[in-house]
């Protein structure tokens, strides 16, 4: 709906909209004899930008017959200015923390930028801690977050686009990406994605994460949320997308495949041996973490002839009096951990660390002293819990804790062969994802799209030296990333 | 811009498809015929005729590859005309679930004698089914992709394990005798009509592409097979002997058992062989499952996906219950031994030639 040219038509209007919003402040004045309504949010607006930047210009150097366009560009002494026409602009501008003046006999308003949201600083990062590298972190404010890339990619060919999301809550969503190395199709195919959601809200990048997935059932993620400035801008030198929600720490990269999920951002910070040992030790623990209780199952229940007599021994002689069969001690354990896991996480941090190991103990010692569960049980599932956590990706942990259950109840049911079984059923459930257009097995699966080279990131680090090439998500022409000069001087 | 979402299976995916697939079954079930027929030799027997399919299909594939610029299903009927088309693609789907439901019910016996006595030959073709509905369900992409993983750790295990056993190899036991030089040529032929039955994935071949790089693919696929194939039968005659050889159902997962592994935490190996099988049996049950329901919507234009799926599954799992049945094992074995590799070579070489006639 169109502003009207009559000032008290449209003081009537939008006070009766925002009727019972007494944090919107209306603030009439005159310029001269020409009457100007001002509104703004409370508490939203920076500082004292409205008496420095625009009433005392107006009061002082207005002119008679000013209208808004003369105010806009020859009194408001702020940096971001524009006009509008409708209600509904004014009344986004005015939520968002943005001020506007409408002057009398002018159907045009002006809103000007006067956003102040309060924020906490920039905090350290707590779900990807590095003992090496920056220890900055994103925080709620979007704008804030884009700055953080900004700091670290100084192109001009970092394109920053901005666009609205939620019906209701009008998030600011910002895609950032580099423009000669991201591919067009995919920056179009994820600005579509956003511009076609037509929801009440966005609260957080993990709303938006879910609706962006295209196999939203997975238990898998296929989005890549991070709230490391370096992470977000080193995939953005990849060729990925970065796109950042306005109120949540945590920046959305796509795409993302199996690999990336078991990168650590201090993965390029420390020596490339160490790193790439590392790298190992994650794929080894996150097979282990889903493994080994079903393998558990599988052979002390189905197979103990396959298990070595010594240690066959020692288990069943640990089992003798436990009443319950390996299924359920497995799962008494497994649902133990968990909640001592999930209970942690509520805690405030000076409780939950004596809380963690007070819990274990009683809940591991004291149940193999009263034979609830066997002593081989506890070390299993405290193995299989411990090693869950070497995986640096919480999302992805998340689907290896559902997954792991899968695998527990077929081996339980079906022996070694379900065991076999289960563990296909999850091969061929990640090799059917993808993540716009990008097989979420590369690069083990379908690595020839890049000759293979991005196999020295994956399971091995190598030195960054021999990381020449960018990954398969950049431009086909604009793979070289590194060049070096030989002797002669020549790149 | 993508790589994939687009029903296609790259070069590499297709060779590991076809030793993902075909390596397993084929180690369990082929040797058994071929050491019978030719005894000592057997390693040469499958050499040799691995080494000819090898040959066969690295021609079929530059003559035909040419023209499959379509999906092969759609060249079939512009080459053949709709109702020799309907004839040839009917034939195919029945001739990849009798193979499918074949190797899924020596599977499936495998499973229960060998790895769990629990579980029940039916109720493991029906598991197996079930992981090949959801994986045909997906795709040629994921079953390529999958064969991509597996084809990599079988051959690295099975690598292991050959370099494990190669040393308590009795070399003597293969060298063939004068008047063996026929059963062996025999047994190449056995060997050859065993991997033909593979031509049904010119279903899979990626169509309009660098029909020469897939030739080479293609070719490198079955000589995988037939040298891993070879070795392991010189390794289960080394290792039992010729006339014991003849009794073992199952003479290469069986020679687990005599294997030292050193450091090995794993008393009883050859159920880790047959970890190997059960892997390389749902790509090769998945494979047929898709490409039967494939041929099945070619010839149903408007058949829901799922739908063929499902028809390609119940058809597969009919033909494993036929040959599970008591006496059935021996009675499809005895037909399929020879008759359905004839049938893969009848059906490739007319179709070929018809191919290359048309434009």
């Amino acid at each position: 709906m169109e502003l009207y040219k009559e000032l008290n038509k449209n003081k009537e209007y939008i006070k009766n909209t925002l009727y019972g919003s007494d944090d919107i402040v209306f603030k009439e004045f005159e310029n001269n004899g020409t009457k100007c309504f001002l509104i703004y949010a409370d508490n939203i607006i920076r500082g004292t930008t409205i008496e420095e930047g625009i009433l005392t210009n107006i009061m002082v150097r207005g002119e008679k017959n000013f209208d808004a366009f003369d105010m806009q560009n020859n009194l408001i002494a702020v940096g971001e200015t524009k006009l509008v026409q409708s209600f509904e602009e004014v009344f986004d501008a005015v939520l968002l923390g943005d001020t506007v003046l409408i002057v009398e006999n002018d159907n045009r308003a002006v809103v000007i930028s006067t956003k102040g949201w309060p924020s906490r600083g920039i905090p350290e990062a707590k779900t990807e801690v590095v003992v090496q590298g920056p220890k900055d972190a994103f925080t709620e404010l979007g704008s804030m977050n884009t700055v953080l890339i900004r700091r670290r990619i100084r192109d001009t060919a970092l394109k920053v686009r901005r666009f609205k999301c939620g019906r209701r809550s009008k998030t600011d969503i910002t895609v950032m990406y580099l423009k000669d190395v991201a591919k067009e199709e995919l920056v179009e195919n994820v600005i579509s994605q956003i511009k076609s959601l037509d929801v009440d809200c966005i609260l957080d990048s993990g709303y938006l994460e879910q609706f962006m997935e295209k196999r939203y059932s997975s238990p898998f993620p296929q989005l890549q949320l991070t709230e490391r400035p370096d992470k977000a801008a080193s995939a953005i030198y990849e060729g990925r997308v970065a796109v950042v929600v306005d109120n949540s720490p945590f920046v959305i990269l796509v795409p993302s495949t199996l690999n990336i999920f078991f990168q650590s951002a201090e993965d390029y910070y420390e020596r490339w041996e160490i790193m790439s040992f590392m790298r190992i030790l994650r794929f080894f623990a996150a097979i282990l973490s889903v493994a080994l209780p079903g393998l558990y199952i599988a052979l002390t229940v189905y197979r103990p002839d396959l298990i070595p007599t010594s240690l066959a021994l020692k288990i069943a002689s640990g089992r003798a009096y436990v009443p319950f069969p390996a299924i359920a001690e497995v799962l008494i354990m497994e649902t133990a951990f968990e909640l001592l896991r999930e209970a942690g996480v509520r805690l405030p941090s000076p409780v939950s660390s004596a809380f963690g190991i007070v819990g274990g103990i009683v809940i591991g010692s004291a149940a193999v002293e009263a034979g609830i569960v066997g002593p081989v049980v506890v070390i299993m599932a405290a193995l299989s819990g411990i090693c869950s956590f070497a995986v640096p990706n919480p999302a992805f942990v998340s689907a290896l804790r559902i997954v792991k259950y899968l695998i527990i109840f077929m081996s339980a049911f079906f022996g070694l062969f379900g065991f076999y079984t289960s563990v296909f059923l999850v091969l061929a459930h990640l090799a059917s994802l993808e993540s716009y257009g990008v097989p979420y097995l590369y690069p083990f699966c379908g690595g020839s799209a890049n000759n293979y080279t991005d196999f020295k990131d994956s399971i091995l680090r190598v030195p960054l030296r021999k990381m020449r090439r960018r990954p398969v998500f950049a431009k086909a022409g604009q793979r070289i990333r590194m060049l070096f000069k030989n002797k002669e001087g020549n790149k | 811009m993508n790589f994939s979402c687009n029903n296609k299976i790259s070069n590499n995916q297709l060779l590991a498809v076809i030793v993902a697939a075909f390596l397993g079954c084929t180690a369990v079930s082929a040797p058994l015929g071929i050491i019978e027929t030719a005894g000592g030799g057997a390693c040469i027997s499958v050499f040799l005729g691995g080494f000819a399919a090898s040959i066969f299909f690295y021609i079929l594939v530059r003559l035909t590859g040419k023209r499959i610029t379509d999906s092969y299903q759609n060249v079939v009927y512009n080459s053949l005309g709709k109702f020799l088309g309907f004839l040839v693609l009917s034939a195919i789907f029945v001739y990849t679930s009798v193979y499918g439901g074949f190797q899924l019910s020596t599977t499936a016996r495998m499973v229960h004698f060998t790895m769990e006595k629990s579980v029940s030959s039916l109720f493991a073709a029906i598991l197996i089914v079930f992981v090949a509905f959801y994986t045909a369900l997906r795709g040629r992409e994921c079953v390529g992709r999958i064969s991509e993983i597996a084809a990599v750790l079988m051959l690295a295990f099975i690598v292991f394990i050959f370099v494990i056993s190669a040393p308590s190899m009795d070399l003597i036991t293969l060298r063939p005798t004068p008047d063996e030089w026929r059963g062996i040529l025999k047994g190449a032929f056995m060997s050859f009509s065993a991997l033909s039955v593979a031509g049904y994935v010119f279903v899979m071949l990626p169509n309009g592409g660098n029909t020469k790089k897939t030739a080479f693919s293609v070719f490198l696929a079955f000589l995988i097979i037939t040298v891993v194939l070879s070795f392991g039968t010189a390794l289960a005659v080394s290792c039992f002997g010729v006339e014991e050889s003849k009794r073992k159902l199952w003479p290469v997962i069986q020679m687990m058992n005599y294997t030292e592994f050193p450091g090995s935490l794993v008393e009883r190996q050859e159920v880790l062989m047959s970890g190997f099988y059960v892997f390389s049996s749902f790509i090769l049950t998945s494979l047929s499952v898709h490409i039967s329901s494939v041929v099945l919507e070619s010839i149903f234009k408007n058949i829901n996906r799922v739908f063929s799926v499902l028809a390609a599954c119940a058809v597969v799992l009919f033909f494993c219950l036929c040959a599970l049945r008591k006496g059935g094992f021996e009675a499809v074995y005895s037909v399929y031994g020879f008759n359905l590799a004839m049938y893969g070579v009848m059906l490739l070489a007319p179709i070929a030639s018809l191919l290359r006639r048309k434009k």
